[in-house]
């Protein structure tokens, strides 16, 4: 088999998945967004990480 | 003639079409969700250009490392880390919290999540972020295993709060015992050790990094040092993987509070927004769409896989739920654990890196003796 349609059959699937969740989940508001850099933001870092035990931060 | 010149228009139209889509992506990323987010996909097109492109590996150099003992991709790995950790040690400690390191406690789950996670990449053939490039680029193998290696994350998070509590030990870090400059020095030593360590087991003809390695090793570190000032935490894989897997089970009602994992405020939060404003999530997309850009402009796509039989197909699913289960027992993948643990001055990075290795000699051996090389993998 080619790899082309494996690949789009991936795409695709992303493509519905990111779809589907953005308009299930909480609509995000760009106005409200952090800014472009963590660092020098004055926010506590609060993003998942492989890292992270399950307890908040 | 002109049937040639049409065809390489086509294809020059074609290669147009998708730098402009993918373009769009991130511009529709930026403009609706916030600019850190459209960053943050770049960033992962970059790392997944730069894997596919430049053929920066994990997986590969450990088993290039432990079956021809060749120290070349290994030590690229080490520049990276050490490029890394000589901005991300101190940035950590001065930032106030703003930058967060991958820093976990070394416990009995990460020993065998280490060890296993080690033996199932073997068997795959690619790692947290190399299945991801290989599934961007058509590799059959990491397209089976990537729903799995989702699955695996997702139930690793799930149970990760039951683990924890059989054993571990306190978090320790560099930065935190020696101070930041302290903790730069030990980690370069550390590395610069084993370097001395597999440079002197290495042939003559594998000691040296190729120079696309060279290159490919400081794009990385500069790509790594961008996510951390972007999205303030080190570049990672399996956490977004695993939230993946949850919005699949918390979209039908599957999750509830028996999850301590997902139950937690940060956790559960994540979980009600869009996947968009997820760090590693963003990352992994970028990921995947870089190296399929990359195999798209060398026209990969249109070879052909080789056809993989129901009982490797079987074993490829086994070894993708494991993969996933075991990151995220380790507290990470060769990139969450071993990249970003150790260039943070965690020392469970160090604890990590030998017990996958030990993983990898166990998953080499099994791969030969399931066929994997008879079947054409």
């Amino acid at each position: 088999m080619k790899k082309y349609p494996l690949v789009l059959v991936l795409l695709l699937l992303i493509a519905v998945g990111i779809t589907i969740d953005f308009y299930a989940s909480k609509t995000p508001n760009p106005y409200t967004a952090p800014p472009v850099l963590a660092w020098g933001s004055g926010n506590i870092s609060s993003g998942g990480h492989c890292a992270d035990i399950g307890v908040s931060k | 003639m002109t049937d040639s010149v049409l065809t390489l228009f086509a294809r020059h139209s074609l290669r147009s079409l998708l730098l402009g889509l993918i373009a769009l992506g991130i511009l529709a990323v930026t403009t609706f969700i916030g600019a850190r987010y459209g960053a943050l996909l770049l960033i992962g097109i970059g790392f997944g250009a730069t894997l596919e492109g430049l053929r920066f590996g994990f997986a590969g150099p450990w088993r290039a490392l432990i079956e021809r003992r060749e120290a070349g991709g290994v030590l690229a790995q080490f520049l990276a880390i050490a490029l890394t950790s000589i901005v991300a040690i101190p940035i950590i400690y001065m930032g106030n919290g703003e930058i967060a390191g991958a820093h976990a406690p070394i416990s009995l789950s990460m020993v065998l999540g280490a060890f296993v996670f080690g033996a199932s990449i073997q068997i795959v053939l690619g790692c947290g972020s190399g299945t991801l490039v290989n599934a961007g680029s058509g590799n059959l193998i990491a397209l089976l295993a990537l729903p799995f290696f989702i699955l695996g994350s997702f139930a690793g998070s799930y149970n990760l709060m039951w683990w924890i509590e059989i054993g571990a030990l306190p978090i320790v870090t560099f930065s935190n015992l020696l101070g930041p400059i302290g903790a730069i020095i030990i980690t370069l030593s550390l590395l610069a050790i084993m370097s001395i360590v597999i440079l002197r087991r290495a042939p003559r003809e594998g000691r040296r990094i190729p120079h696309r390695l060279l290159i490919a090793a400081i794009i990385v570190a500069i790509l790594a040092i961008a996510n951390l000032f972007v999205a303030g935490q080190p570049w990672g894989v399996v956490y977004g993987l695993g939230l993946w897997g949850a919005k699949i089970f918390h979209g039908f009602g599957l999750i509830g509070a028996e999850s301590t994992f997902w139950s937690a405020t940060q956790q559960s939060e994540l979980l009600r927004k869009s996947v968009l404003t997820d760090t590693t999530s963003l990352t992994n997309i970028g990921i995947i769409l870089g190296a399929f850009l990359i195999a798209f402009w060398r026209r990969g796509l249109s070879t052909r896989s080789p056809n993989l039989p129901l009982k490797l197909c079987l074993v490829v699913i086994v070894s993708g739920f494991l993969m996933g289960y075991s990151a995220r027992l380790a507290f990470g993948c060769n990139v969450g654990a071993f990249f970003s643990g150790i260039s943070t001055g965690s020392l469970h990075g160090w604890v990590w890196f030998p017990l996958a290795l030990l993983g990898c000699r166990v998953g080499l051996y099994l791969r030969k003796k399931l066929g994997f090389q008879e079947a054409g993998f």
